[in-house]
């Protein structure tokens, strides 16, 4: 199996940190493409900005998008992701502090395919991204690129 | 004297005899002519020898032509041969004088040949063998016709009395006996005609009371007559009624007498009561009426108090100059209005006497007279100032009660604003820090552990549980505040399925325990599913946590009535409480039990207490140490759910 780019939306570098460790001890060996706001992110998908000429053959098997980003929020990416006909299909996991009904109910609205909140102890936290991973990126059957 | 002369004597009396005589016979002759009756005198063959002064006016015929002459020409014709037959009869009787009126209406006749009747008297006398007849006659035409006019009279009175529509009575002046009473007042009183007379007043309690009649009687006596005095008459059935009486005296046989007359006015002072109470009642609301000009005709007590103006001052005046009319709408709409329809109402403002405005329920009337044409126009007004007044309080005070609700909704909805900002930022910024301490810890201990002695790593195991009750504190106020600022919605839920699926879930996640729980079937309630939801979980919860050290552990889920109430119970046997402080079981982080006990934030009860206070109910506890605990909790009462939200 042909191991694809996970893109990781977090701006808090521990939350980074942290997710990464977990990624890892999780045995997901995918390339993580670390986006710290949402222009950065949405210049990854649309290979604009520093991301320019990039291959866009090449899109996230699973992007994981915390809400609360500097310059353009979680719910707007998430918002352009599935209105550009490139990025429409792509799985797009909530992954954030808050389990606001508010939150929850604009991100599923915007076409969220799934929403985890980020534990606390580090084990549930641990566990969330082993069982997402395993998840979106083994059982999952992505859309087939155009 | 003439009729002196004309009287004939012969005589052969002595000088003296003859002088003596002669002044008698002046004497007799001065009586005779100047007699107001006529004397004849006739002989024995009736051939009249004397005829006085006053025979001469009454037959129209002067002495001369009647002296010597027979009396018959003095008689009408049918009664001469009766009248020979009289003086012979009467001149063989001894008798000297007789009145000649006892044997029945006599005539005279006069030379224009008139009849009138006449009263005589007769008397003979013999004189040197001759027989002389005197009479004496007095004309009665006058008093003939004074006696047919009173005859005439008396019947006209009496007809009059008997058909009178007035109630006519004579009594006597002293005891009120009845001598006389009309038809009228027989119909009036209810008596027969046998009933009264004879009998008094008194008898038949006529006058209600005795100084009744003692008065009208005085007042008779002193002023000779009473005219249209109110009198009230008892009639035999009891009723009294109103009568407009006059009085007079009469004599009657030698006897005063009381000679009354009274119309029945009950019905029409009963007509005046009630017009003088409708009067007054008209009073009360001032009343004016207006030619069509506007001028004031009439402008009664009701006006006169409401606007200050006397009837003096404002009769004549135009009414809205004098009283400053100010129009709702233009004059001419409202007098169009007047004459299309007959009438108008609305509400003006008038300036009282003294200057003070007021607000009128106005309503107008035309009338017309009776060839149909406008006539007049009623006005009757009534003062609503104060109710206007009170109105534009009202409404001043709903204005800004209004405006008061206004700003605090928007205080509120700025703070519910601030509040959900805050509950968002906490929700996502207090928990990322607890979860970056958590996780390097948890790192720490993984990639250090060699470093660290069982100490330093029991230490970070704190940190560690720290942070995640931190976390568990910060969710469960997030809920009770998300508890208290959220929108209910009440429809009906069946609290056995919730409790159910809540008790699953416990199971699930604490898989080893086994509990009995006896959950009441059908329990059903009106209120926001999910906020009810919230509660069960919380007090199963505490259940389930308060009985995990008991071998035995049963919860109870039910519903019971107290006074028609529905009263929700949630029951354990478990760990319970020291019922001193029930009133600290739902405070806000109130605990009863140290967290090496049971674990807990001490936020559970305090949302369920909200919970249960927005749907209006109540919800206390009972319990004992280590013998379990009983939490009771109501929701809306069923009136209030009747009323809906």
């Amino acid at each position: 199996m042909e191991n694809k780019v996970i893109l990781l939306v977090e701006d808090n570098p521990r939350d980074e940190a942290l997710t990464l460790r977990a990624l890892k001890k999780s045995n997901i060996v995918n390339e993580i493409v670390v986006a710290r706001d949402g222009v950065e992110a949405l210049d990854y998908l649309f290979g604009t900005g520093n991301y320019a000429g990039r291959d866009m053959s090449e899109m996230p098997q699973m992007i994981l998008l915390d809400l609360k980003l500097p310059k353009v929020d979680g719910l707007e990416v998430l918002r352009k992701i599935r209105a550009d006909e490139r990025t429409r299909r792509l799985p797009v996991v909530i992954f954030t502090s808050s389990s606001e009904e508010e939150d929850l109910i604009k991100s599923y609205n915007l076409g969220a395919n799934s929403y985890v909140r980020k534990p606390v102890a580090f084990e549930q936290f641990l566990e969330a991204t082993r069982q997402l991973g395993l998840y979106w990126l083994v059982l999952n059957q992505a859309a087939p690129p155009k | 004297m003439a009729g002196v002369a004309k009287a004939m004597y012969s005589s052969n009396w002595t000088a003296r005899a003859e002088e003596a005589l002669r002044r008698s016979q002046e004497q007799l002759a001065g009586i005779i002519g100047s007699a107001m009756d006529a004397i004849i005198t006739v002989d024995g063959e009736q051939r009249i020898v004397l005829f006085n002064a006053a025979a001469e006016k009454m037959f129209h015929c002067p002495a001369e032509e009647a002296i010597g002459h027979s009396l018959e020409r003095f008689i009408p014709e049918r009664f001469r041969a009766t009248h020979q037959g009289h003086i012979q009869s009467f001149g063989r009787t001894n008798v000297s004088r007789r009145t000649m009126g006892a044997l029945g209406a006599i005539f005279g006749l006069r030379t224009d040949g008139e009849e009138f009747p006449i009263e005589a008297s007769i008397s003979q006398l013999e004189s040197e063998g001759q027989k002389f007849y005197t009479v004496i006659l007095r004309d009665i035409t006058e008093r003939k016709h004074a006696e047919e006019a009173l005859r005439a009279s008396e019947a006209r009175f009496s007809i009059a009395f008997n058909a009178s529509p007035i109630s006519s009575v004579i009594a006597t002046l002293d005891e009120g006996r009845y001598v006389a009473i009309n038809d009228t007042f027989l119909n009036w009183t209810g008596y027969t005609r046998e009933e009264v007379i004879g009998r008094t007043s008194a008898e038949l309690e006529l006058w209600p009371t005795s100084e009744a009649r003692a008065k009208v009687i005085h007042l008779l006596l002193t002023q000779g007559r009473i005219r249209n005095r109110e009198t009230r008459y008892q009639m035999r059935n009891g009723e009294v009624r109103i009568f407009l009486m006059s009085a007079d005296i009469i004599e009657l046989d030698g006897q005063p007498h009381l000679i009354t007359a009274s119309i029945d006015i009950t019905e029409r002072k009963r007509a005046e009561e009630a017009l003088k109470e409708q009067s007054q009642i008209l009073d009360l609301a001032p009343v004016l009426i207006r030619d069509l000009d506007g001028r004031l005709l009439f402008w009664n007590t009701g006006a006169e108090q409401m606007y200050g103006w006397k009837p003096e001052e404002a009769l004549g005046k135009t009414t809205h100059s004098l009283l400053h009319t100010e129009f709702p709408q233009p004059a001419e709409e409202i007098q169009a209005t007047l004459f299309a329809q007959g009438h108008w109402k609305g509400e003006l403002v008038h300036t009282r006497r003294d200057g003070e405005r007021i607000v009128v329920a106005s309503h107008w009337v035309l009338h017309r007279n009776e060839l149909g044409e406008r006539d007049v126009v009623l006005e009757v007004n009534s003062d609503i100032t104060a109710r206007k007044q009170a109105e534009e309080e009202i409404r001043r005070l709903n204005e800004e009660l209004e405006q008061r609700v206004a700003e605090r909704t928007a205080q509120l909805q700025t703070t519910n604003k601030e509040l959900e900002a805050f509950s968002y930022s906490v929700s996502h910024d207090l928990r990322a820090p607890l979860r970056h301490i958590n996780g390097f810890s948890q790192a720490l201990l993984e990639d250090y552990a060699d470093k660290l002695d069982a100490e330093g790593q029991g230490y970070l195991q704190q940190v560690r549980s720290a942070s995640q009750e931190m976390a568990q504190l910060i969710d469960d106020v997030l809920e009770l505040a998300r508890v208290t600022r959220s929108e209910m919605r009440r429809e009906a839920v069946n609290l056995s399925a919730k409790a159910r699926a809540v008790v699953d879930d416990l199971q699930k996640t604490d898989a080893v325990r086994r509990v009995k729980v006896h959950i009441e079937d059908g329990l059903q309630a009106h209120g926001d599913k999910r906020l009810l939801k919230i509660m069960l979980i919380n007090l199963l919860g505490n259940a389930w946590k308060f009985t995990a050290r008991q071998e035995a552990a049963e919860i109870t889920f039910g519903q019971q009535q107290r006074d028609g109430e529905a009263v929700y119970f949630v029951r354990d046997n478990g760990a319970g409480f020291d019922m001193a402080y029930a009133n600290k079981l739902f405070g806000a982080f109130q605990r009863l039990h140290s967290s090496s006990e049971f674990e807990g934030t001490g936020i559970g009860l305090a949302t369920v207490q909200r919970i249960v206070h927005r749907h209006g109910g109540r919800v206390w506890a009972e319990g004992k140490v280590n013998q379990g605990a009983t939490f009771y909790f109501t929701l809306a009462n069923s009136k209030e759910r009747r009323n809906g939200e």
